[in-house]
């Protein structure tokens, strides 16, 4: 009996061993790799470095001070604010919306599904280029159709329209990101058992009800997921602005990442872009807190 | 599902055409006249190096993603089998460091990175991209693991299979669609990654495909025929590798996203 034990708690012991042994290698590499730089951006930006000046001061909250000062930076946030807005939400609805029509069975299905993913793998900066290429506004082809379908009659320049600039930027970015959506919400549609469905029929639920009280709530957790991820990597988005916008018509499109690129790569002001970084992350934190705690709240 | 082909069916036609053509308004859906002149001139004129791009991207994706799958799937294997203490805590610090915005590394990476010698260099954007792909990798295989019923192992350990032997043997073949679906995002996300690439290859020699295309933008104009036809050549592969494996892909991914 108690050698048993004793062989248990010999056991229990060396996969602990061996737990810490396999996650070890990942461990070093991510945190080795990345906290060295962040700690190092970190205290850049309470010094005032830049890359012209050879010597370094510390000058305190100086550069986040500036930072909430700079009406181009807070101007920045805002349109980072805007694009994450619209880009999320125009694709989790029609994530959702074209998730629910292909889930069905029906002819052809398969490729459908199969062409659907293609945006997916595009990378951005290919993105950016076709779209910046379809949206010119002298040989576009989006003007062309545009003006067949009699819509418009003149041509717009998308790109370098201040209402249209963003808007376009963040069509991009749907084209190519909504299959992530559709991906995943379709696999969360499909775990849902069809008896829950004929249950609601024969208690005469029309289909908004099915889909309010049965469908919705059985994706939350997909939803959170694609809403999430979705948020933190178009907060992140450069790619597609570097290469369609550069800012756009009078700064219009420019986001917060962009913007601290220009601070080091043109105002050579590194320490106050590392300061701008640490406000962005600051945002994605908040807002990440923000959802996780909106979806504990919807378990209750 | 036309909208989602049409523009790359665009791209295509618009990187056969002559520069000439490109510019003449009304609308050819099917061109009137095809070249490969741009594609040629791409791999023969001196000034551009998208072979040399093809090549960087390439060798830093296929590197990225081998050793990404190999220290994920272990990392992966241990989240979801053998709890320990602190294993959900660094669990999440992993995910956490994914959402760091790639901003905040720009700046640290390119001024540590030019005063150790690895700007300009492939393995230096292995070790980046690295990093930052190693929590995505571990956490996909962790939902692709976590959805293996235990029984499998459990069964062959009571046939005398150690731990080790029970990964390699048992869970490793049936997890096959998780690890392709890990490689594959690995692979397409190094090959079209930009930021990092364009802060760390200041020489064109060490450009990546996606840097490499910057190159036909500039202030005179966009070369619409050229930029195209290195887009065409950027998106083969990954659209290849994702039509081909679908199946895996989507499986492998979204395993971890529905289970809970």
């Amino acid at each position: 009996m108690e050698s048993k034990l004793k062989r248990f708690i010999n056991v229990e012991a060396s996969e602990k061993k061996l737990a810490i042994f396999l996650i070890l290698p990942t461990a070093i590499a991510v945190f080795g790799i990345l906290v060295y730089p962040l700690v190092y951006s970190f205290i850049l930006s309470f010094t005032d470095a830049s890359l012209i000046v050879s010597d370094l001061n510390f000058v305190g909250f100086k550069n986040y001070l500036k930072a909430f000062q700079d009406p181009a930076l807070r101007y920045s946030f805002l349109i980072t604010i805007e694009y994450v807005v619209m880009t999320v939400f125009t694709k989790l609805l029609l994530g959702i919306a074209i998730s629910l029509a292909v889930k069905e069975k029906f002819i052809g299905r398969g490729l459908v599904r199969a062409t659907m993913i293609i945006p997916w793998a595009v990378p951005f900066v290919v993105s950016g280029t076709i779209w910046r290429w379809m949206l010119n506004p002298n040989v576009g082809v989006i003007n062309v159709i545009l003006k067949k379908i009699g819509i418009i009659d003149t041509n717009i320049g998308w790109l370098s329209n201040r209402f249209f600039a963003l808007p376009s930027v963040v069509l991009a970015d749907v084209w190519q990101g909504t299959p992530f959506f559709i991906i995943i919400i379709l696999a969360g549609l499909q775990t849902i058992p069809e008896g829950l469905y004929e249950a609601a029929v024969v208690d005469g639920a029309g289909s908004l009800r099915k889909f309010i009280h049965i469908t919705l709530p059985m994706i939350k957790f997909p939803i959170f997921i694609v809403t999430i991820l979705g948020t933190v990597f178009a907060l992140n988005q450069f790619d597609l602005f570097y290469i369609m916008t550069r800012g756009g018509p009078a700064n219009y499109t420019r986001v917060a990442t962009l913007y601290d690129w220009q601070t080091v790569f043109k105002s050579f002001n590194t320490s106050y872009a590392s300061a701008i970084s640490y406000l962005i992350l600051g945002l994605t934190i908040v807002i990440t807190i923000i959802y996780t705690r909106i979806l504990a709240k919807g378990e209750k | 599902m036309i909208f989602f082909l049409f523009p790359i069916y665009w791209i295509v036609i618009t990187s056969i055409q002559k520069k000439e053509s490109l510019f003449v308004r009304g609308l050819n859906f099917i061109p009137r006249e095809i070249t490969m002149i741009n594609y040629i001139d791409l791999f023969t004129k001196g000034k551009f190096n998208v072979m040399g791009a093809l090549f960087n991207s390439l060798r830093v994706a296929s590197v990225t993603a081998i050793i990404c799958i190999l220290l994920g799937v272990l990392a992966a294997y241990s989240f979801a089998r053998l709890k320990f203490k602190g294993s959900g805590k660094i669990f999440y610090l992993l995910i956490f460091t994914e959402m760091l915005p790639p901003i905040s590394f720009l700046i640290p990476f390119y001024l540590i990175f030019s005063k150790i010698n690895l700007l300009n260099t492939w393995y230096g954007l292995v070790i980046g991209y690295t990093a930052w792909l190693l929590p995505i990798i571990t956490w996909i295989l962790y939902g692709y693991f976590k959805s293996i019923p235990r029984d499998l192992e459990d069964a062959a350990r009571a046939d005398g299979c150690s731990r080790i032997g029970a990964l390699f043997r048992i869970v490793l073949p049936v997890s096959t669609p998780g690890i392709v679906a890990s490689g594959i995002v690995c692979f397409m996300f190094s090959m079209g990654e930009f930021l990092f690439s364009l802060t760390i290859s200041t020489s064109q020699k060490a450009h990546t495909l996606p840097v490499e295309l910057t190159v036909f933008l500039s202030k005179y104009g966009v070369e619409y025929g050229k930029i195209t036809a290195t887009a065409v050549i950027t998106l083969i592969i990954p659209i290849i590798l994702v039509l081909f494996f679908q199946r895996y892909l989507i499986e492998g991914l979204t395993k971890g996203a529905v289970k809970e």
